[in-house]
Parts: C-alpha cells; structure tokens; sequence
C-alpha cells in the first residue's frame, strides 16, 4: 500500500519517527514522507531529520511561514498536487498543526481517505489555532489513532463512530523510549554546565505568551524572583526579539540564576528535562514527556489539551500570573518525595508499542 | 450593535438566495455589513446578474476564483478571504451553506479569531463521499453561532457536541420564497412558454447522478414515459452529459417532454407554483417546495437527503434513481391526492429576522 505521511512542524517529525521507522520495516508499505516547509528554515530541519536516524522527505513542499490562511491555503494546494502525483491509498497526518489540516482537507476533498495520528486531544480553547486543526482533522478523517482512553472518550462525545477509533497509546512516548539511549550520551549538563535537579527548565513559544507585553514580563518576573533554582531557558529567536522589543532582555542577563542557552536538540531536551526539578512551559508536547520522564510541570497556559498529567497531579496550570507561578514553584521544589511519587504513576500513554499497532491497523486494511 | 459590523459571504446561487433575507433584514434594521463574493462559482458576472435580479446592493468585494481541483479552490478563496477580514476587520463572519468556499471563509476567519456564524448549520446526509458533508461538519465545529433550521439540525449538532451556541431558526430560504414570489410573478413570463397545463417539474444535475450513464439512462426513460407531461429545465453540465451519450435527442423529441434552457430564479418560483409534483436530485429544492405560497410534493430522485423534514412532513420521498421505482412514484403521486400540511417544517418566514436579532443581542 501507498501510504503519504505528511509533516511540516518538528514536533511532527518526533511523533512520526517511530511510525516511518515501522513502516520501513514492512516492504508491503511504500512510505512517501512529504514534508510541507511550516518550519521554514531548511538546514535545521535537515539536522533534525539526521538526529532522529530518519531518512529525509522524498518531497519538501517549502511552504515557509505566513499567516495561518495563507500557509493552510498553500500548503492544500501544493500537497493537492502531490497527492494526484503520489497517488497514495491512504494519507497520514500526525498531530494538529496547520500542515496537520491542510493535509487532512487536501487528501478529502480527493477522496483519500485520511488517518490521524494523536486523535481526539482537546483542550476546548477554540482561540488556540491547533484545537481548530485538531478538531476539523478529527472530523474529516476514516481512521483516528487516539493516545488515550480520555481522548477516545472526546471522540464519542463528538458523535464519531467507534469502528474509526483505534486506542493505540501516544507515539510521542514510543519516540521518547527509543531516543531515550542516545539521549544519555548527549552530554549536555556539562556542555550547559547545569547540576541535576538544581535547574528548572523554561521553553515558550505560544503567541498568546510572547506577544503581548504584559504577559511575558509576567512570566520573566517570576523567573526572575525564583532564586531558588538555576533556570535555563534554551530561548527562540522570535521569543529572544520580543523580549528585546519590550525591554526585558537586559534586565533578565543581569539576573544570575536565569540562564539562556541556543535551542536543543531533541536528545539534549529529553536529558535535560529528566534531570530539572522542574518543567516551565507553554508547549503541549513537553507536558506529556516531562510526565514519562518523571519531572514535575508547571504549564504556563490556562488550558491543556493533556489533561491525563493535571488530573494525575503531575502538571500543574498556571497561566502567567508572576505570584502564582512562584508560588506553585516552590511549593513542589519543597516536596521532597515528588520525583518518586511521579515515577510511580500509571502511564495512561500506552506502551511504548503505538507505532507498531498503528502500521499493524494499516496492513490489516490494506 | 455591532460597532464592528459582520461580513457576509456568499459564493453560489443558492447562498445568494439562502443569505438574500438576512441582507434584506440587515439593510432594513439599518445595520452596517460588508458584503462579499468569494467566488466559489467562477463566473461572478452571472452571480453579479442574479444580485441584481433580487434586488441586493452590489457586493463590497467580489473574486473570481477559476480553479478546477478543489484543494486548488478551497486554498485560494482562503488567502483571500483572510485578507478581506484582516483589512474590514469583522466582529463575525456569517457564511452560508456546505460548499468549499463556505469552508474555506469559516478557516480563515476562525484563525483570525473573528467569530464565524453558520446559516443552515447541523444538515447531515451522513454520505461521507459527497464533498459538501465534510464541509458543513467542519464549519459547523469551527463556528460560535450555528443557525439550525430545524430540531432534527440542533439534533445533530448536538450529538457531535459542537463548541458553539446552536439557535433554532427555521430556514431562511423560506422567508426568500415568500418575499421573491410576488415579484417572480409581475416578472416571469415563463408560463407563456410551458405547453402543458398539468406537468411534473424536473430538475437533474448532481455529479453522482448525471455523470453515472446507469442513472443518466434510467432518467431519460424514465422521463419519456412519465404518466403526466414533464417541464425540464436542463442544466448545462446535464446537457452535455446526455449529448455525450446520445440520450439528448431521444428526450428533446419526447412528446411527454419539453425542455427548457436554463431559468432564472424567477421563472423556477413560478414553474414550481404551477407544477402538479417536482421530481429533483437537489437539495435546495426539497424546502422551497414546503413554502406555504408553493406546497407541492416532492419526488428526491437520489439515494440519501438531508432534507428528512420534508420526508416527514409528507412533502418529499424519496425514490432512488431505477427506472421502474421513479415511474411508480409518479404515478402514485398523480392518482393518490395527498393533503399536504399547510405549514412548512422549514419555519414560518421568519429566520432571517431571528437570526438577525440573535446576533444584535450577542455582539451587543
């Protein structure tokens, strides 16, 4: 069977590495890898695909970046053509970005049917452009590959047969497993010379966070009053921008105990998040891997579409409000016990085996 | 109200009428609005006409989008529309109907966080291979007002627990058919050319219909030997199908048959008021038929319809597209009188006047 996978964001192309490296395995799947260009910049996506042992795209499709109906629009156009040319049985979409939609609507509206891989997350903010994505993906795919029993329960409340949703666990887990080996060679402590557990870890990426003044200083003031641990905020260059725009950059390089470093890598990140006391962050995807990793997170965001790690008492939402943020900081760096108390969580993410079920589910239907 | 004003978005003849009385009610309250083509039906001079022949201002900004692949059509109606809402700025987006261009509007002005009404929400055929099901599902999970015009709508807006309000509306097309009909019938000389006094009125043209010579044959036979004269108004997707087929020539010199070119909105209110039945595959039809200054029994000649209303009702049932099943219907409906109800399970005539005073109270 023909079978197109479609990525675009890097959070994309960790949740799909375990599904292409399956589906290499199996000479009955021809894999086509189209990678739509939402991160524009090549040459780190070219590392990326190479730190993940992944083999690059047969087609880059170089959207770049742009406004959202700008970049959905013509990534639907471009993947439009792709898919007569490919013609594939069955078109694959991981996650909920704009490549994610733009894929799904594309591969529809030419009678192909569609799988979704992490189906059914919700976290009812339709402000949140990825919750419009995820829901539409949802609505318009034939197969919906859910992480969760909670996100199969979303599904059924929005009226989508069972016999379409398949319980297979979070892929993003089978990835962190599979990287976890490498991960410890990495080195990173030493490069950033950062002391496990005496550093809390920082990433923010979401508009509604870094554009508006109030809220980042916001969150920089916590940052700034939290003396207690060494934070390390591996920062974006649009985030590093907006911080000099609103004049907080100097003020925060003053501070000794914040510290910036480049982006990491996705092996630099998942040791660095296993040694942190703590996990600050605005991502979704970082929620669930401080989870298996056993790091208390605090989400800087007032919803979350994983709401298996809030219930579960590992993840913690704060918004950006300065006091509150401290507060909860400390409040869990004096929880002696915490680390272990996680690492005897049940993980409700599966095991580790979401891939291989999933390339499973497609070979049966073929 | 509104200080932001909405945008109105139509793209097909159908949305024009569909969305006419709520821009009528609109201009009457005196509320501002702006008014957009965004060119899902590429010839805008022919929806420029039909503006005109109903009445309505002239659109604010039209598009003509020629693309013939619809990811190609669904894209670029998207880039524009977002630009209109990032230059007018709208407090709501009111969009009507199932097609791309409705979709295309609701992504991207839900991405610009400009809140998107849908007018006819919560129709399901529950035919997952025609294109139009994915494109209301969608919107109707992209919107924060669904204008249902019926509870089996709301029914099933609310089984997929969407995330926005839903209002019960009725629909507004007829409200479109009770303010259009006074004026299609001072304007329309189209009896003076029907040669029959009692007739079925047909009209053909889905894709799955027509581009299928199974179903395409079973129609021509099925109309040529009808019990009762048969007015067809051919559309000019159906006429080139049957001409590419040979089947055109037995049709036109059916003496049962007259074929018409294509009409106007106008003379098709008059036909279906003087009509006996109306045999149809589309959609719009199945409701404008239930309008009290209309009322005539509807024969769907498709497999599905997400019109059940009408089926319930008693208006319209639906007779698959076999030849033998397509004539006994038409005989049933010739010889068996059915009263039909005197009321439209498709609202009173109001719609438009609700779903204008919804968006009043919410925008404030």
């Amino acid at each position: 069977m023909k079978l197109m996978l479609v990525v675009g964001a890097r959070p994309q192309i960790i949740k799909s590495a375990p599904i292409i490296r399956e589906a290499l395995k199996h000479e009955e799947i021809e894999l086509q890898l189209v990678h739509t260009g939402q991160h524009y910049d090549f040459e780190m996506s070219k590392i990326f695909f190479q730190e993940m042992e992944l083999p690059e795209p047969v087609v880059n499709l170089g959207v770049g970046s742009g406004t959202h109906a700008w970049q959905t629009g013509n990534m639907m156009m471009k993947l439009e053509k792709t898919m007569i040319k490919g013609r594939p049985d069955m078109v694959m979409v991981p996650g909920d970005t704009n490549s994610t939609l733009a894929g799904a609507l594309a591969a529809v509206k030419l009678s192909l049917p569609v799988a979704h891989i992490e189906s059914g997350a919700r976290s009812y903010d339709m402000r949140m452009p990825e919750e419009v994505n995820r829901r539409l993906t949802d609505h318009c795919s034939s197969l919906l590959f859910t992480p969760t029993s909670s996100c199969v329960s979303n599904l059924q409340r929005e009226g989508i047969p069972k016999q379409r949703i398949k319980l297979v666990g979070d892929t993003m887990y089978d990835a962190l497993l599979q990287h976890l080996p490498a991960a410890a060679k990495s080195g990173v402590l030493r490069k950033l010379s950062v002391g496990r557990d005496r550093y809390g870890i920082l990433t923010l990426h979401r508009p509604e966070n870094v554009d508006t003044r109030e809220t980042l200083s916001g969150i920089m003031k916590a940052m700034m009053m939290l003396t207690d641990l060494t934070v390390l905020f591996p920062i974006h260059p649009r985030t590093r921008e907006r911080l000099a725009k609103f004049q907080l950059l100097g003020q925060l390089e003053a501070t000794a105990h914040v510290k910036f470093a480049a982006p990491v890598g996705y092996h630099d990140m998942l040791w660095l998040v296993k040694h942190a006391k703590l996990v600050f962050t605005d991502s979704g995807g970082l929620q669930k891997e401080a989870f298996w990793l056993g790091t208390p997170c605090i989400t800087l965001r007032d919803t979350t579409e994983w709401t298996e790690t809030t219930r579960l008492g590992a993840n913690i939402l704060v918004g950006s409000n300065p006091k509150k943020i401290v507060a909860v900081a400390r409040k869990i760096i004096g929880q002696r016990d915490i680390e272990s108390r996680l690492q005897k969580l049940k993980n409700p993410f599966g095991d580790g085996q979401a891939s291989r079920k999933i390339i499973a589910e497609m070979l049966r239907r073929r | 109200m509104i200080d932001d004003s909405c945008m109105i978005v139509v793209g097909t003849r159908p949305e024009i009428i569909k969305m006419a009385p709520v821009i009528r009610e609109f201009e009457r309250q005196a509320l501002p609005y702006v008014f957009v083509h965004c060119g899902q039906h590429y010839d805008y001079n022919m929806s420029q006409q039909f503006i005109e022949e109903l009445e309505l201002p002239k659109p604010d900004y039209g598009f003509e989008v020629r693309a013939y692949l619809p990811g190609l059509q669904t894209g670029k109606i998207m880039m524009r529309i977002e630009r209109v809402v990032r230059a007018e700025k709208p407090s709501t987006v009111l969009v009507e109907g199932d097609t791309n261009g409705v979709l295309a509007s609701g992504l991207a002005a839900v991405k610009l966080n400009v809140s998107v009404g849908h007018v006819e929400a919560g129709l399901r055929s529950f035919d997952l291979r025609m294109p139009e099901e994915h494109n209301r599902r969608l919107v109707d999970h992209l919107s924060e007002y669904l204008f249902a015009p019926t509870e089996t709508a709301r029914k099933n807006l609310q089984r997929e627990s969407v995330w926005g309000q839903i209002y019960v509306t009725g629909n507004t097309v007829i409200d479109a058919v009770l303010q259009l009909m006074p004026l299609a019938l001072e304007k329309s000389a189209v009896m003076e050319r029907v040669r029959f006094k009692r007739f079925a009125l047909v009209t053909a043209h889905r894709a799955e219909n027509v581009d299928d010579l199974g179903v395409l044959s079973a129609f021509v036979e099925a109309f040529a030997e009808a019990p009762l004269p048969v007015v067809y108004p051919i559309h000019p997707r159906s006429r080139k199908r049957l001409r590419q087929q040979r089947m055109l020539g037995k049709l036109a010199r059916a003496e049962n048959v007259q074929l018409l070119p294509p009409l106007g909105y106008f003379d098709f209110l008059v036909l279906m008021r003087n009509c006996d039945v109306i045999i149809t595959d589309s959609g719009g039809i199945q409701e404008e038929a239930t309008a009290p200054n209309i009322r005539k029994p509807v024969l769907v000649i498709r497999l599905s319809t997400e019109r059940p209303e009408a089926v319930e009702a008693a208006f319209a049932r639906v007779v698959g597209v076999e030849k033998e099943r397509m004539l006994k219907a038409m005989e049933q409906a010739v010889s068996e009188k059915v009263e039909l109800p005197r009321t439209s399970p498709y609202g009173d005539g109001t719609a438009a006047k609700k779903i204008v005073g919804i968006l009043r109270e919410a925008l404030g």
